[in-house]
């Protein structure tokens, strides 16, 4: 083929050459790419020098004026930019988390009730998963929102638990739910935390060996092991006693309190919080019920009426054969399902919760630096789901050779 | 009399259908026994306290918005138009299930009948009129429809279905001299919802489909190109490319032009929506078998005439399920538009209740908007599996 391009010269002898030929798409494509890049460069800066601005980051270390509804490190009115958003981040990161969290939870819940025998429940999973499926996840949040959190009554007339009002008329509660969100009694950390948290490590370095010497004596006995639920209770049991023998209490009680305005202490959750949470909750666990549901559906019969002939119990029908093999079908959807969690949470945006997108949005409009945040917003979360496809690759291999 | 004659049923069975049933699928055993009882609890807790507060709420905010929440502020002397659109549908809906349905279908006559019923409610003389066309042209075009050879038929529909997102522009946008223009400005509500949700599919068809070539192609800048294009859209939140659209196009284009804000929404939905398709159309590209290609090889057919007569049409007909549902997440996905301001079905909500008058409103506007996006898309999605039965795809395998 070589030989036939090089005899022949000129445009169709180019044009019938595969190689020359894909050679020759690919650079008009090339130049066709960077003339639109050039074009729309060109034009931003255009229109940024309208607005005498230019393209820099560096006005991320000015102080930044902006007050956070909440945020889980400390910041204060003269926080840079830089670090508002880092606070916006890890609102995200830790919303993302705890949804993940419960909807996988609920989400297998709700998939082993879609597949239960009982006719009802059945078919209230079924109700379930097609109502929250066909609802925009904006709707649930703006429902939880607005129509229920701002429809509590006030931190006055909230609904409480364990309401108890003391002698100086300091009113205090169990739980209590308002319009402001939800608070509740709750163990935080004293001086003399630092020693149990050694404590525990220690408990878990010890459970990890445990693990590795059980799996150690599965390989040489044969015998099978129960290789995580020892070790676990091992690390409770063991960081409850050092907690007890510790001279000093690692954790207090705190209490909400009725202030003037506001409930102070406990674990406070805000309303936006906790709608957002538990519109994401509802939204990802139907989607994660079905995953489940297919997944575990996609084993065939056969496999199972194998294992139970082969003499194995229910439970070790299940763990042994049908998790194994719905696994490899499971976790790659899943993960998508996660980082779209991740994504979902910049719908805060809309109920006022101060994630991380919410906040550039708030510095787009303070500083008119849009290009700017958008960039650093987008290679933020490609950042994340670059990191997860990653691993997410890197089990699927290990995954994948096991099963042959 | 049937069960009679069924020699696997016990003779319980027999005597007591119904209790038999309720006894296998309610109370078989002790954990079912208590799993029914739970479910008992949790339907009453949700009548007494779901069901029966919301009934109690004041539902005249919907009444008085009805208008606001279908169409926006679409001029009320061309509100036919919008009626126009709906009879269009209607006509090819009867059609499609002429096509698709075997039996009479049930579907096509309770709707009918819910529409005729509107009739009896607190509508206006001109409303009602638009009910009983639009339900009697649903129930004459399926009768019709057995008129013209089936052939013939699916021609047609495919036709006007293909038609739809230009149809439904010319009439609700309006062109030179014949019908008024309305602005895009003007639209709202479910009929904005529903325009952006069809012309984002309908564009982003033919970008994602070359975005899902160009990630297969053999050439490799092309191919990395279209694989960064698509994994950074997918890599990022709707709302990002929403705002690109909104706030980064219009500095990007020539300073002439500044589209309007229709367009910039439209554009990031387009965006978001095309690098989906592609990997759609990547999906249903993996399930056709190497041979094909090298059929058409051998029979020196070249690569362009192969992939549009031989792959494509195969791909497509596979994707017709995939991209009847992928209509019910544009539908969900466009709800976020109203984000950057746009007066969708959600973002008029917003706007109803912050009239001073039904600042009450909310909860019932929300669970009513709840309550139109769950039938839209609850129905296209059983619709596409229908489809995809009647059509003779397994997609579980074919994929």
């Amino acid at each position: 083929m070589k030989l036939e391009g090089k005899s022949r010269i000129g445009i169709k002898s180019i044009w019938q050459d595969t190689h020359r030929r894909m050679g020759l798409i690919q650079f008009i494509f090339f130049v066709f790419i960077i003339y639109i890049i050039a074009v729309f460069t060109t034009n931003i800066f255009n229109s940024l020098a309208k607005l005498d601005m230019t393209l820099s980051f560096r006005f991320l270390n000015n102080p930044s004026h902006i007050n956070i509804g909440e945020s889980l490190i400390d910041i204060n009115n003269s926080s840079s930019f830089l670090k508002i958003i880092f606070a916006g981040f890890i609102n995200t990161i830790s919303i993302t988390v705890v949804a993940i969290f419960f909807s996988t939870f609920i989400g297998v819940f709700i998939a082993l009730c879609r597949l239960s025998s009982n006719w009802l429940i059945k078919k209230i999973a079924i109700i379930y998963i097609e109502i929250i499926r066909n609802i925009p996840l904006l709707l649930l949040l703006l429902i939880w929102y607005r129509a229920f959190f701002l429809k509590l009554p006030g931190v006055k007339n909230s609904f409480a638990m364990g309401k108890e009002v003391s002698s100086d008329g300091i009113t205090s509660f169990g739980f209590s739910l308002s319009n402001r969100g939800l608070s509740m009694t709750f163990f935080k950390p004293t001086e003399n935390f630092n020693p149990w948290l050694i404590c525990m490590a220690i408990g878990l370095i010890l459970a990890i060996v445990f693990i590795l010497y059980l799996k150690h004596r599965q390989k040489e006995t044969g015998k099978e092991q129960r290789s995580f639920l020892y070790p676990l209770l091992l690390f409770i049991v063991f960081a409850i006693i050092t907690y007890f023998i510790l001279p000093e209490k690692a954790l207090y009680k705190d209490v909400p309190v009725l202030g003037k305005y506001n409930i102070s202490g406990g674990l406070h959750i805000t309303a936006e919080w906790f709608s957002l949470f538990s519109g994401l909750v509802l939204y990802t666990s139907g989607f994660i019920a079905e995953i489940f549901r297919s997944g575990i559906q996609g084993v065939s019969n056969g496999q199972i009426e194998a294992a139970r002939a082969l003499g194995l119990s229910h439970m070790q029908t299940v763990r042994l054969v049908v998790i194994p093999q719905a696994k490899v079908v499971i976790i790659p959807p899943l993960t998508s399902q996660f980082l779209g969690v991740a994504k979902n949470t910049s719908l805060g945006v809309a109920i006022g919760f101060p994630d991380m997108f919410a906040i550039t949005g708030t510095i787009m409009n303070q500083t008119g630096r849009t290009l700017e945040m958008i960039l650093l917003i987008m290679s933020i979360y490609l950042t994340l789901s670059l990191i997860t496809s990653f691993f997410m690759n890197q089990y699927n291999k290990k995954v994948q050779l096991k099963e042959r | 009399m049937k069960n009679k004659l069924n020699p696997f049923l016990s003779a319980e069975e027999v005597k007591h259908p119904t209790l038999f049933w309720v006894r296998k699928n309610l109370f078989s055993s002790v954990g079912n026994v208590i799993l029914t009882l739970i479910s008992f609890f949790l339907i009453y807790l949700l009548i007494v306290k779901g069901a029966l507060p919301l009934l109690k709420l004041d539902w005249t905010v919907i009444k008085a918005n009805m208008k606001l929440i279908f169409t926006g502020s679409y001029p009320m002397d061309q509100l036919w138009r919008v009626w126009i659109l709906v009879l269009y549908i209607a006509i090819f809906f009867g059609l499609t299930f002429r096509v698709f349905s075997i039996k009479t279908p049930k579907l096509i006559f309770i709707i009918s009948g819910i529409l005729f019923a509107f009739c009896f409610l607190e509508f206006s003389v001109f409303t009602k009129v638009f009910f009983v066309l639009t339900a009697s042209l649903l129930v004459g075009s399926y009768f019709l429809g057995s008129l013209v050879t089936k052939r013939k038929l699916t021609q047609v529909i495919g036709l006007g279905w293909v038609l739809l997102m230009p149809f439904s522009f010319i009439i609700i946008r309006g062109f030179g001299g014949f019908l008024p223009i309305v602005k895009p400005n003007l639209w709202g509500g479910l009929l904005l919802s529903l325009l952006i949700s069809l012309t984002s599919i309908f564009l982003s068809l033919p970008i994602g489909l070359l975005l899902a070539l160009g990630r297969r192609s053999k050439m490799k800048f092309i191919r990395v190109v279209c694989t960064v294009i698509i994994e950074v859209v997918r890599g990022v939140p709707l709302i990002t490319i929403l705002f690109i659209g909104y706030l980064i196009l219009p500095m990007a284009l020539p300073a002439s032009w500044t589209p309007s804000v229709f367009i910039r929404a439209l554009a990031g939905v387009v965006m978001f929506h095309s690098a989906y398709m592609a990997e759609s159309f990547r999906g249903g590209l993996q399930g056709i078998s190497v041979t094909q290609y090298e059929a058409a090889k051998s029979l020196n057919i070249g690569t362009v005439k192969t992939m549009f007569l031989i792959i494509l049409p195969q791909v497509l007909k596979r994707m017709i399920p995939i991209l009847v549902n992928s209509f019910t997440s544009a539908l969900k996905d466009t709800s976020l538009i109203s984000i950057i301001g746009m007066l969708d079905l959600i973002g008029i909500s917003t706007s109803i209740v912050s009239n001073p008058k039904y600042l009450t409103g909310s909860a019932q506007v929300l669970f009513f908007e709840g309550l139109i996006y769950f039938i839209l898309c609850f129905s296209i999605s059983k619709g596409s599996m229908v489809l995809e039965k009647r059509l003779g795809i397994n997609t579980k395998v074919g994929m």
